[in-house]
Parts: C-alpha cells; structure tokens; sequence
C-alpha cells in the first residue's frame, strides 16, 4: 500500500468524524433549546391556576373562559411532540389572552395586587419564552443547514440525520389566531 | 471550515479554527527570527576573522545549529511566559476607583451575574465597577482564583439591565473560552520581542540637537548618525527583532479580533437576547473612549482604534454577524430611513 493511498485514507476518516461530531453537536444544542423552552413554558403552567383564581374571585361566573383555560393548561402540560407542544401552547397562550380580555371589565380585579403581580409575571415569561423558542428555531435552522450543504450531506444521509421541525404556529392556527376576540358583555 | 458558518455554533466553530491558525504564526515567526539572527552573527563573525573558515565550512556550521538546536528558541520562550506566568497567576490588583460588587451591597447586579454563571455551572469571578464616566468593561485574570470582571460606572448608567446583561455574558464568555489566557500568551510574547529589541537597538535617545551659543553641538550632530558601519550587528539583530515585535502585534490584533466575534455569539447563546447586544454594543460605540491602559485593551469590550491596528472589529461589523447568525435585524427599517435621510444618502419625495 503506497503513503499517500494510506494518508487520503487516513484524511478522509478523520474528516468523516469530525463532520459527524458536529453534526451530533449540532443536534444535542437543538435539543438542549427545547428543553430550555420547557423550563419557561412550565413556569407558565404554574402561573396559571394563581391567575385564574385571582380572576375568578371577581368574576366567578365567566365559566367557559376558566374551562377553557384549564382545558389548554392540562393539554399542554400532556403534549409530547414538537408539533403537539407548539399547538396546545399556543392555543393555551390565547385562552390566556381571553382571560384577561375578560378582566378588563372588572374594575376592582384590575385594580387588585396580586392581579397585577400575575400580570408583570406573566409578561416576563411571555418574554422569555418567546425569547427560547426564537433561539431554539435558530438551532433548528443551523441543524437543517448543516445536514443539507454539501460535504455534511454525505455523513448526514448516511448516518441518519433527517431535518427537524420548528416550533411553529402552524396554518390553521394562525387563522384561529387572526381572529379577533370575542369578548362577552 | 468542516461545516460552513450557517448560525452561532457553526460561527463560534469557523472562527476558532481561524484563532488557532493565526496561532500558528507564531512558531514561523520564532523560528524566522532564530534562523536570521542566527545567519546574520555567523556571517559578520566570519567577515571579521576572515578566511579561515570556508564558505562551505560555514554553511554547514549554520545549517547544522539550526537544525539540531532548533528548540532552542521555543524553550527560552516557554521559560519565559512560564516565569510571568506562574508570577501574575494569582495576583488581583484593585486599581484606585475600584469597588467590589457584593450580593448584599448590590444584589441585581450580581444576581444577574451570578444567574449566568450558574446557567453554565462556573463559580462566580471577582465583579468590581470602576469609576469612569465612558461606557466600557473588560475582563482579566489567569487563574479561577483570579478571574475579575471590571465594568465602568458610565456603562451602568446609559445602559438598560438587559444591555448590561448581555455585556456581562460577553466578558463571562471570554473567561470561558479562556481568551484572558490567550491575550496573556500573545500579548507577553510580543512584549518579550519589544523588550529584546529595545535592548539592541534603543528607540534613539539621540533625537536631540543640543545648541551651545547659538551653534548646534556638534557632539550631538555625531550622535545622530546612525553610525552604521560601526553598529551593523546590533541594527541588523534589532531590526529583525523589531519585525519579529511587528509580526507578532498583527498575529496578537488578528487574533484577538476573531475571539470578540466568538464572544459575541456567546453572549448571545448565553442571554438569547441578540437584540439587547446589539443595542448595548451602538451604544458603547458611542461612549466608550478615554478608558484604555495598555495591558487591558485587548479584552475591552470596545476599542475604537485605526483599524488595522485595532483588537476589536467595528461596531458595524459585529452588529452584522450577529444580525446575520441570528436571524434578527439590525436595524429597524425605520431607524434606518431616519439616519440616511440624516446623512443625506436618500431623498424622500
């Protein structure tokens, strides 16, 4: 066997796992991400039975409003995949919204401490979470970059490594989205 | 260079690799210098006690000293950047201005220090705030027991807590990569050439003509000649040691430029808020002459510099990459049309 047969040999293996190692770094950051998201999305899980009881002891009889909070509150704390989460988050981010569209028309529960401490709380997280989930799409984006372009392409196909789905709104809840709140008198 | 740079991982990767292949500069740099000074004390021995070695002689005389004691340099250098090593590892020098920040004394600031080192598992550094009105913060230290974060009161006061967050996780991502250490390295090294070559070749005292009467001195006068014939050695020694001294600031600037772009991006996986840096770098663009002491510049968060000659890339540059490996803008478009209707790039009918 002629040195410079062996020396490709010996380069193109090393470069092999080299590619291979960043791409499975690549990977574990865009799960890391996700999980950041979940510490901040249960830290909203939490914060929801304060607000609604705050809420419900100025006004006990907006049922459906509280049904529909803790609905989306107990599918979002099942959900399992990227795509559930993303759905069932955002579908609990709008019975939220709705919960305090409700609370505009309570003078004295606007007016309570607590109710504007839930409130501040809750824009926070909103912030951070929105924060994560912007970063963990940009590790998605550097990941399904990474295992497209050319030399990582031949380790990624043959190896595994398939693209990965954003934390999306998706289109049809877009729509529901668009529409506007309807708010009962 | 395996993966091409496509968001902040693959960034920080690319320029890591560029940072070592500057490193390796100076091994060229060493042995340039070795080789030459080598070459040229060999040949001016042999010029003065003529002919009695042969060219041939000579040639392998020089070839055979270079090659057998090739380490030769490299470990008076490693002797050397040990010595200041192990003699500054431990010192923490509290300059007059200085404060301590504690957790009792003030608690948001140092929460927010302590949340990002505790997000990555590092004990806490020194954290102390200098006195000084321009907006700027640097970072030193060689050792975990020595690691201080320095921040100026005028950052404190013209930026927000998410902008002075992310200057925190900056510096905090330069400990962590360990560039203090790598600034220490290239900056001692070309201390040691500046030095050496001061020592053979003095920065000229001789400038001055000195007047007696009315008539220049003439001792002066002869004192301003380069007197070359006489002092070729030691011009041809301190030349090349001068350009070894120039060689090594470059690879120093041209590193140091690549690890503020990998600070960056680490201070924007460390806080995921790109657009508070953005917003805290134009501002400390803006604010942040008058606070520069020679040993501390490469780590400052900001220098404003001629550029060639300059650590840190421009403020425009680094909004931009951090625009670009994040997906986020740089510039409201709104603020953009204001500042070229300003500049009068663009006309508005």
């Amino acid at each position: 066997m002629s040195w410079p047969l062996i020396l490709g040999f010996v380069i193109l293996v090393v470069g092999f796992t080299i590619v291979y190692n960043r791409l499975v770094a690549l990977r574990q950051e865009r799960k890391n991400a996700f999980a950041d998201i979940d510490v901040q999305l249960k830290l909203r899980h939490d914060l929801v039975p304060n607000l609604a009881e705050t809420v419900k002891k100025y006004a006990a009889h907006e049922k459906t409003v509280f049904e529909n909070v803790t609905q989306a509150r107990s599918r979002a704390m099942q959900a399992q995949s990227i795509g559930e989460k993303s759905q069932a988050e955002t579908a609990l981010g709008g019975s939220l919204m709705k919960l305090l569209a409700v609370a505009e028309n309570y003078p004295e529960l606007k007016a309570d401490k607590n109710f504007a401490n839930f409130q501040a709380q809750l824009a926070d997280i909103e912030k951070s979470v929105a924060a994560s989930r912007r970063f963990f799409n940009n590790a998605t984006a550097e990941y399904n970059s990474a295992i497209q372009q050319f030399p990582a392409l031949l380790v990624a196909k043959s190896l595994g490594f398939h693209d990965e789905a954003f934390f999306d709104v998706g289109v049809d809840n877009r729509n529901a989205l668009d529409a506007p709140v309807a708010v009962s008198l | 260079m395996a993966l091409h740079a496509v968001g902040l991982k693959t960034q920080i990767w690319n320029n890591n690799i560029k940072s070592f292949l500057f490193l390796l500069c100076y091994p060229f740099i060493i042995t340039f210098t070795y080789v030459a000074i080598l070459g040229i004390v060999l040949f001016y021995v042999a010029m003065d006690f003529h002919a009695h070695t042969s060219t041939a002689e000579l040639t392998k005389l020089f070839q055979s000293l270079v090659l057998d004691y090739w380490y030769v340099p490299y470990v008076l250098t490693i002797l050397f950047l040990a010595g200041m090593f192990w003699y500054n590892h431990n010192r923490l020098d509290i300059g007059k201005g200085m404060h301590i920040v504690t957790r009792e004394g003030k608690p948001e600031l140092y929460g927010m220090l302590e949340n990002l080192c505790i997000s990555r598992g590092l004990p806490v550094p020194y954290f102390f705030i200098q006195q000084h009105p321009s907006c700027n913060a640097y970072t030193t230290g060689l050792s975990p027991s020595s690691y201080r974060i320095v921040v100026t009161s005028g950052l404190l006061e013209k930026l927000s807590p998410d902008e002075v967050e992310c200057v925190l996780a900056h510096e905090l991502t330069h400990i962590i990569n360990g560039d203090t250490r790598l600034v220490f390295l290239t900056s001692t090294v070309t201390n040691m050439f500046r030095t050496l070559a001061d020592m053979v070749w003095p920065a000229s005292p001789y400038k001055k003509i000195y007047y007696k009467n009315g008539m220049p001195d003439q001792i002066s006068i002869d004192n301003r000649r380069l007197r070359w014939r006489k002092n070729l050695l030691r011009l041809c020694i301190g030349g090349i040691l001068k350009l070894a001294d120039l060689g090594s600031l470059f690879t120093q600037l041209l590193i140091s430029r690549k690890r503020e772009f990998i600070a960056d991006a680490g201070a924007v996986e460390l806080t995921k808020h790109p657009r508070a840096l953005m917003a805290a770098l134009k501002k400390v663009g803006e604010n942040s002459s008058g606070f520069a002491d020679k040993a501390i510049k490469p780590t400052l968060f900001d220098n404003h510099e001629n550029r060639w000659f300059s650590t840190h890339p421009s403020i425009a540059d680094r909004v931009a990459a951090i625009a670009r490996h994040t997906h986020v803008e740089a510039e409201d478009r709104a603020a953009a049309l204001e500042r070229e209707m300003a500049e009068e790039k663009r006309v508005v009918w």
